[in-house]
């Protein structure tokens, strides 16, 4: 069992020890959750805050191997661009989302992967979403997230979500994924 | 043997039941252009499989070998660069049943097999063998087997258009003075060359495709549909200047004839500086370029160039030059529109590279914090024109107030005026009139008026 766990580069032998730069993956696991409820509800400055100075937000175009600096993103944000984003939907004019959608997702397959101490921790999972906008719309990828311990508890440091549909055309995208 | 590939005899589109110039009018547009599927076959027929269309950048296909497969209207395209160099254009259709033979959007192969029965084809077209041929006799020619050529293909600097009619205006005739606009993108590449290099941004639309085409010179629309932007901007200040319409000579919007149009906004770039309209470089930077520059064009001419940047404009039917990047739109149905956003980056500037593709994200794709509210707008639009009554789309705006430039010879009206709409309209109105089977000359130019 343990080989196989480790293979999957899941330490699930002490899973709800804190093992993970001092978090349990008990406690991994709701911030993710309360990350993306944040974001279904769209309590952006709540969202807003679970991330670190240096945060990248990143949904790249062409599946997962593209270098951000040399091919195009859909959203290839720095704290900065993050905070312009936020700051457009907190107007209430950002039209994309008046009124904001209604947005429902599931996140599971959550993977965390060993780590150096003083890493960032690197979780993994595969989401589903089902947007409504005048119709149902699906959204759907994997996550790749590093979560940063900090004393005012985990920040993320990036978020790159690769949706299934990356390479093709993509609906507009005014909401936090 | 009969030849099964159709020479591509000229073909005359098949009558509409449309008089469109009932539909468009000097100031006003029918609802039904922009909703009526028999109006969106009529546009396959006269514009899309007829005139000239954009379908890739040389540089998209670089090396021999290399390919994209795109599209023109409905009929699926093979971009492909041959062992000796030359650009082909191909219909991906297997000539045997017709299955789609090159599947991958991008790649390099030599030849494309067809994986239902593999017949195989080199990347020019050409028929190479086929699995057991002795079961089609002694008359089997393979030379007639081949995958079919689009019959007009022009490059104009690096820019790949395509026509699927086998005569008709050539592309000079087609692009008119707009030829400047592409002349206006690459001159700002030291090498006098631009790059698509960095991927596009593919964006699925649930509106119909002239909507986004008029709304991408549209000068009227941003202070209100992109008012969260400027809100939030980190430099209020040029925020509050974008937002106030100033007096013409600057920003205007230009209709160049041919059914192009262009918010030039030309004064305003050359006050931020040299480059200042991609964004504020270190002077290292800007010295590079500048002197890089000017050994192809000269101190004061590279000075100019610097100032102003690459235009804001659309070529008809389908292309867009929106400064650094290139945006194509696709038509799906009446009522959906894929749009290409590809980032353009110039020549012998790569450090200019990197600011490029954060710009195009920035603002730009399904994600961007300007186009995603022009969706939300335009997706809208589709919705409120369900409506019967008003029949007409008000188009009047400037039209008393257009005059001639005459240092260039385009019409030109305040920013905020739909001189470049009825611009596209005009051209449009041509085509779809014309019952020929090569497509007409556009109107001599006539004073900005349908």
């Amino acid at each position: 069992m343990v080989e196989m766990d480790e293979m999957r580069g899941v330490s699930l032998s002490d899973a709800d020890g804190p093992n993970f730069g001092g978090y349990s993956r008990r406690e991994i696991i709701d911030f993710l959750y309360r990350e993306a409820q944040l974001a279904d509800e769209h309590k952006y400055a709540d969202w807003e805050g679970l991330w670190t100075d240096d945060g990248i937000y990143w949904v790249p175009v062409d599946g997962n191997d593209t270098d951000p600096t040399s091919s195009v993103s859909f959203i290839y944000d720095n704290r900065a661009r993050l905070r312009t984003r936020i700051g457009m939907l907190l107007t209430g004019e950002r039209h994309s989302q008046v009124p904001p959608s209604d947005l429902a997702r599931v996140i599971s397959n959550v993977l965390i992967h060993d780590q150096a101490p003083g890493e960032d921790i690197e979780v993994t999972a595969a989401f589903v979403l089902i947007e409504y906008r005048r119709e149902h719309i699906i959204w759907a990828g994997r996550v790749k997230y590093l979560l940063r311990p900090t004393p005012d508890g985990l920040k993320i440091a990036l978020k790159k979500i690769v949706l299934v549909d990356s390479y093709d055309a993509i609906r507009k995208l005014g909401f936090i994924l | 043997m009969t030849d099964v590939v159709d020479d591509l005899d000229a073909r005359a589109p098949l009558p509409s039941i449309y008089d469109y110039t009932d539909l468009i009018r000097e100031d006003r547009l029918d609802g039904r252009l922009y909703t009526d599927p028999i109006v969106h076959d009529d546009e396959f027929d006269r514009i899309w499989h007829r005139g000239w269309v954009y379908v890739a950048h040389t540089s998209e296909v670089a090396k021999p070998g290399d390919y994209a497969i795109r599209s023109m209207g409905r009929q699926p395209i093979i971009v492909s660069r041959d062992k000796a160099g030359d650009i082909n254009v191909l219909l991906n259709r297997c000539p045997h049943r017709g299955n789609r033979v090159v599947n991958d959007q991008l790649g390099n192969s030599m030849n494309f097999r067809c994986a239902y029965h593999a017949w195989t084809f080199t990347n020019s077209g050409d028929l190479l063998g086929v699995p057991h041929p002795q079961g089609y006799g002694e008359n089997f020619d393979r030379s007639k087997l081949g995958l079919a050529k689009v019959p007009r293909v022009e490059i104009y600097r690096g820019f790949i258009f395509a026509s699927l009619s086998p005569t008709g205006i050539s592309l000079d005739e087609h692009l008119g003075r707009s030829k400047h606009l592409i002349d206006r993108l690459c001159e700002v590449a030291p090498t006098g060359e631009i790059e698509v290099k960095s991927g596009s941004l593919k964006h699925r639309m649930r509106c119909n495709w002239k909507m986004i085409v008029e709304n991408d010179t549209d000068g009227y629309h941003p202070p209100f549909v992109h008012s969260s932007l400027f809100k939030v901007s980190i430099n209020p200040k040029r925020a509050a200047r974008q937002a106030i319409p100033k007096p013409p000579p600057d920003p205007v919007v230009r209709d160049w004839g041919n059914g192009s149009g262009e918010l030039d906004y030309t004064e305003r770039k050359r006050e931020s500086g040299p480059l200042g309209w991609l964004k504020r470089f270190p002077q290292a930077v800007v010295d590079d370029y500048l002197a890089k520059l000017t050994e192809r064009v000269g101190a004061e001419r590279a000075m100019d160039i610097a100032l102003e940047g690459p235009p804001h404009a659309t070529i008809f039917p389908n292309l867009f030059i929106a400064l650094n990047n290139i945006a194509v739109v696709q038509p799906l149905e009446a009522n959906l529109t894929v749009q290409w956003v590809t980032p353009v980056t110039f020549g012998g500037a790569p450090a200019l590279d990197e600011t490029i593709i954060t710009q195009t994200q920035g603002g730009l794709g399904p994600a961007g914090l300007l186009f995603a509210d022009d969706d939300e707008i335009a997706e809208r639009n589709q919705l409120g024109l369900a409506a019967g009554n008003p029949r007409w789309l008000y188009l009047a705006r400037g039209l008393g107030r257009e005059e001639l430039d005459e240092s260039n010879g385009s019409v030109v009206s305040d920013s905020s005026d739909e001189t470049s709409q009825r611009a596209f309209w005009r051209r449009y109105r041509s085509e779809m009139m014309d019952d020929s089977p090569a497509g007409v000359v556009p109107d001599a130019f006539e004073g900005g008026c349908l």
